[in-house]
């Protein structure tokens, strides 16, 4: 099967993060910041890693997880991780 | 018009997660009412007293109660650190295997120090994980997600018998082999109710769900016992309230299932409002195993040994091996026990203390047909003889034994097959969005060890705060 990029992949990203740290996908915007803005605790840092690798089928460097600091940037490497998948 | 509630949120079922999670709501002024099926609040972390003696049902310690810790900080929000007296056991337990008898301390320098002392080529390495484990920050404990606990000891050890003591904790208190369970998760555990472990409240364990309640009360949250939610009210793919037992239409704006999330999905929710592929899916997933327990009481008039003496948590591990003991537990004859003891006195005999003794084992609930009373009194006297390798004797000095099998723990909770910590944490299932916190169903939420993270008195209790603050953030929002 072709490892295609969905189309909404941003709606779906949001969507899996709204659901692990229990708010709504409008509330998250690029620039929201997980520390700053949603209070993320580190356990709930480790389930968005966990579930956006569980469904994207898609390994994140673990040197990538401390620098995913905004809605923006992990979206950007859940992007770049398909993209490279693809390849 | 606006539409008529009853009240603002009602929470199925009054274990410890809806207990705080009715308590941080009713604080910011939500009209808040708990139905719990039992007499008494507390689910596995409720305790019962028989003959004079008292018996935690099942929970038998608490921990992250350092300062900052996750419990800890939850009883600073709700005001209730200084009224809930909790001590703390030194050491916080006893490890006891075939050959040695290991501490695990309240100070982690202590642990360290006297696992380096049992293992000294391992001295090193006993170090680095342990700081590890208590220490580090996330991002450095989630390079190890995709990684079992099993290899994660493989990783840093090469004593096979202090992977199996470090293995057994995560067996004995996530019901899973180490080769089977999440890292993540077995660290968490260990860090949370090991390291940070050992703490107890001086009336039982019921004290805190008893605090709790007593606190939502206070903050105008109701309660009401002996009462079962049958349906959770549905109308336009939005939960509305719930239908009890007796008939009972009680309306709410939101729904907040603390109870077996099977129960809820596919008995409680009528067929039409769910999607045949999430009953599904909710159907093949795995439970964590039950527990098997026994319940001693004892006169301390007796000539009793001297291990009882004082209150204890002792570990036992009759075999060297971890393969071993997972298999001993799903043949059901398991070679591993917790066994703690408390003593009482006993206020109309005051020459008199009570002993309680408890022996607790992970076991399969395999179906309702299994447990006959043979079956339960032949394990029962299995596990008295393992704790007779802690304390010759003990069954001689007990004038009271009591039993609760996965099927007395099924019928207590409701919790499927009886399972002790939710879903079983396997790699494959830690984080698997298949039962999110928010449910498809608008208005209706889930928490406690159903709700696909963590299990344990500590993250439950956590699992209710986080529901809660979502749900004030919603009203916020408006």
């Amino acid at each position: 099967m072709p490892n295609k990029i969905p189309d909404n992949l941003e709606e779906e990203v949001k969507k899996l993060i709204a659901d692990v740290i229990l708010r709504e996908p409008g509330d998250l915007k690029p620039e929201t910041n997980f520390w700053k803005d949603l209070q993320v605790d580190s356990i709930k840092a480790i389930e968005i890693v966990v579930a956006i690798e569980k469904r994207f089928k898609i390994s994140i460097r673990d040197e990538q997880v401390p620098k995913i600091t905004t809605i923006g940037e992990a979206l950007a490497l859940v992007k770049q991780a398909l993209e490279k998948k693809k390849e | 018009m606006a539409e008529h509630y009853d009240y603002d949120a009602i929470i199925i079922g009054a274990g410890i997660s809806g207990l705080v999670c009715g308590c941080y709501l009713a604080k910011a002024g939500l009209k808040t009412l708990i139905v719990e099926k039992n007499a008494k609040v507390g689910g596995y972390c409720a305790s019962f007293t028989r003959q004079g003696y008292s018996f935690d049902a099942c929970a038998h310690a608490l921990g992250s109660l350092r300062e900052g810790g996750q419990l800890d900080k939850i009883l600073f929000d709700l005001e209730l650190r200084d009224r809930l007296k909790i001590l703390r056991y030194e050491p916080s337990y006893i490890i006891i295997t075939p050959n040695l008898s290991i501490k695990i301390h309240g100070l982690l320098d202590d642990t360290i120090k006297e696992f380096q002392r049992h293992f000294p080529k391992e001295k090193k390495q006993i170090e680095e994980l342990f700081s590890f484990i208590a220490l580090s920050d996330i991002p450095a404990l989630s390079r190890f997600r995709s990684k079992t606990f099993q290899q994660l000891l493989d990783i840093y050890f090469k004593d096979n018998q202090l992977k199996t003591i470090l293995g057994l904790l995560v067996l004995g208190f996530v019901g899973l082999p180490p080769n089977q369970a999440s890292s993540v998760v077995g660290c968490l555990i260990i860090r949370e109710f090991v390291f940070d472990g050992g703490y107890y409240p001086l009336k039982k364990m019921q004290a805190l769900p008893d605090i709790l309640a007593q606190r939502l009360v206070e903050l105008k949250g109701e309660i009401k016992t002996a009462k079962t939610v049958k349906k959770v009210i549905i109308q336009d793919g939005k939960a509305r309230g719930v239908t009890l037992n007796d008939g009972k239409r009680i309306l709410s704006r939101y729904i907040i299932s603390a109870c077996d999330v099977r129960k809820l999905f596919l008995e409680m929710i009528d067929e039409e409002n769910i999607h045949l592929h999430f009953r599904q899916k909710i159907t093949g997933k795995q439970p964590s195993p039950s527990s098997f327990l026994v319940y001693l009481g004892i006169r301390s008039e007796e000539q009793i040994s001297s291990q009882l003496q004082s209150d204890k948590n002792i570990i036992l591990l009759n075999k060297l091996d971890i393969d071993d003991l997972y298999s001993s537990m799903i043949s059901h004859e398991s070679q591993f026990l917790l066994l703690t003891s408390h003593i009482s006195t006993d206020k109309s005999l005051q020459s008199y203390k009570n002993i309680s003794v408890c022996l607790e084992t992970n076991t399969l609930y395999v179906n309702d047909k299994f447990w006959t009373k043979g079956k339960i009194d032949m394990f029962a006297d299995r596990l008295i003889a393992l704790g007779e390798l802690i304390i010759p004797n003990l069954s001689k000095y007990a004038s009271l034994k009591l039993t609760a099998s996965p099927v007395s723990l099924n019928k207590w909770t409701n919790n499927y097959q009886g399972a002790s910590y939710g879903w079983a944490s396997t790699i494959e299932q830690f984080c698997n969005p298949f039962a999110s916190q928010k449910t498809e169903i608008e208005n209706l939420y889930l928490t406690g060890h159903w709700s696909n993270r963590s299990s344990g008195i500590a993250f439950v209790a956590n699992h209710g705060y986080d529901i809660a603050n979502s749900i004030l953030y919603k009203e916020k929002r408006k």
